[in-house]
């Protein structure tokens, strides 16, 4: 069990008056709350520390190349990694995703070969994809999204084919919390040889990950949605793989050598080793200290308890959400299939119109189509109001929300 | 005049034609006062939204300071609803 009582006391912003009533945030899909030992964290390396990394022979330059380091290692260790080497700081997920459909699409992809994504996927699992294939005419096929929500794996097992080079999918959906199968899926993947991609934004801060327990080969993930500041994400690679790929960005760091000939106008350029290779420019030094803090404030605390905690809430809200008359929760009604995400819409209210009154009663959801429009368009919803929670939520906030929306019920 | 009272415009997600609209918070309780004094018809009247009805298009107006301007033509539809509203 979790001491919610000490965890809610080291976030600082949940003390605020919002509209009138203290601040419930319910919008975690999107991104966390930051703990006082996160806002401390980043702060000290910005008052003691501060340097560029890499390169440097004096002592500040010393301790923030340790620091930038060793939070690599701690995000190696978080999702069960081998090393640092596997581990490539970026901004974000999508940055991640980016990195791998632009080095492998730019340069191993040809027409002919084949991508698999899925209906269920955040934009940013489509776009990348869509845009390479339009550059190198390879063809996407995309895994339909059953009513109930979870993903056709009959379908996504027609679908790949020795044609497929890479499967790209979610662990979990941003939207409904449905949480895939991402393991039976590399095997799906690996019998044809090709890559598996997981889009770990919603999962990794939410639940114990091993990615070799998972046996797959990228795994993206964003430092915002798991208590650390926004601009640092992590896309792991396995070390041979990664090692055989080229740049996705160019510049300082990523490279051994540079030589170029002014008579010619050529260049002979050596790449570093990963995952320097992918880490082009000076990084985001802070951010990765501030995850690293994150990432053992999380540990701290136990994946398996964040876990437990959150499918308590999710259980506790789709049984109180029963009560209501003209709310219609979407995706499965199972807490054990979901995470701690809960979809719905209010009859007679579009979504937004109830976001801002939940705003009202100082309730922060999200509204819309939360980057996923295929996924809406296969429900056929037009949009959502999004509740996501998050280790410092609890049972009485969930109660509120009920109430709050009993009231909005009875203006819609 | 917009200025004044109108911190944002922008089109809400997934809604082809409906614009959420962000007061300014020094000026809101005033310029909801200007609206609702305005509006051709006030539908229905909570603590936390009033629904009206202006030029035949459904607005919501929030006590937070955030209206809805629902299937506007454009912004500029909605920039001049709000110039009437707030007049």
């Amino acid at each position: 069990m979790i001491d919610l009582e000490r965890i809610r006391g080291d976030f600082p912003i949940l003390d605020r008056i919002v509209n009138g009533h203290k601040l419930v945030y319910f919008d975690n899909a999107a991104t966390t709350q930051k703990p006082i030992q996160v806002i401390n964290a980043i702060v000290d390396y910005y008052k003691f520390h501060n340097s560029n990394v890499h390169r440097g022979v004096h002592t500040l330059s010393q301790e923030a190349t340790e620091l930038y380091e060793s939070a690599h290692e701690e995000a190696a260790k978080f999702i069960g990694a081998e090393g640092l080497e596997e581990i490539v700081f970026v901004k974000n997920t999508t940055e991640a995703i980016n990195l791998v459909a632009y080095s492998l699409g730019m340069w191993s992809l040809e027409p002919g070969d084949e991508v698999v994504i899925t209906a269920m996927d955040h934009h940013s699992n489509i776009v990348p994809w869509h845009l390479m294939s339009e550059l190198k005419g390879f063809k996407l096929r995309i895994v339909r999204v059953k009513q109930d929500g979870t993903l056709d794996l009959e379908d996504l097992a027609d679908k790949v084919s020795s044609k497929t080079r890479i499967v790209a999918v979610p662990h979990v959906s941003n939207v409904l919390g449905v949480v895939n199968d991402v393991k039976s899926i590399a095997k799906i993947a690996h019998e044809v040889d090709a890559l598996i991609l997981v889009d770990g934004a919603q999962s990794v801060p939410h639940m114990p990950i091993d990615v070799r327990d998972l046996d797959i080969d990228f795994l993206a993930f964003s430092g915002h949605k798991m208590l650390g500041p926004t601009g640092i994400g992590v896309l792991y690679g396995r070390r041979d793989i990664l090692g055989s790929m080229r740049p996705f960005l160019g510049g300082g760091d990523m490279i051994s050598e540079v030589h170029s000939d002014v008579e010619t106008g050529k260049c002979t350029i050596t790449y570093n080793a990963p995952p320097w290779r992918f880490e082009a420019g000076t990084p985001n030094i802070a951010g990765a200290v501030g995850l690293a803090e994150a990432i053992r404030y999380l540990r701290n605390i136990g994946m398996e308890n964040v876990l437990l905690h959150e499918r308590d809430l999710v259980e506790y809200t789709l049984r109180r959400m029963e009560e209501l008359g003209k709310t219609h929760v979407y995706g499965p009604r199972d807490p054990g299939k979901r995470l701690g995400v809960v979809s719905f819409n209010v009859e007679g209210l579009d979504s937004h119109e109830t976001a801002m009154m939940l705003d009202s009663y100082g309730i922060m959801v999200r509204s819309g189509l939360h980057c996923a429009q295929p996924l809406h368009e296969t429900l056929s919803i037009q949009t959502t109001t999004r509740a996501s929670f998050y280790i410092y939520n609890t049972r009485e906030e969930v109660d509120r929300f009920i109430e709050a929306l009993k009231e909005i019920e009875m203006v819609a | 005049m917009l200025e004044e009272y109108i911190a944002k415009i922008e089109k809400l997600c997934g809604a082809k034609n409906d614009y959420v609209i962000l007061l300014k918070y020094s000026s809101k309780n005033e310029a909801i006062e200007k609206i609702l004094g305005n509006v051709d018809k006030i539908e229905l009247k909570t603590g936390v939204m009033k629904k009206a009805r202006h030029r035949g298009k459904e607005i919501r107006i929030f006590t937070t300071g955030k209206l809805i301007i629902k299937d506007a033509a454009d912004e500029d539809e909605v920039k001049s609803i709000l110039e009437e509203l707030l007049s």
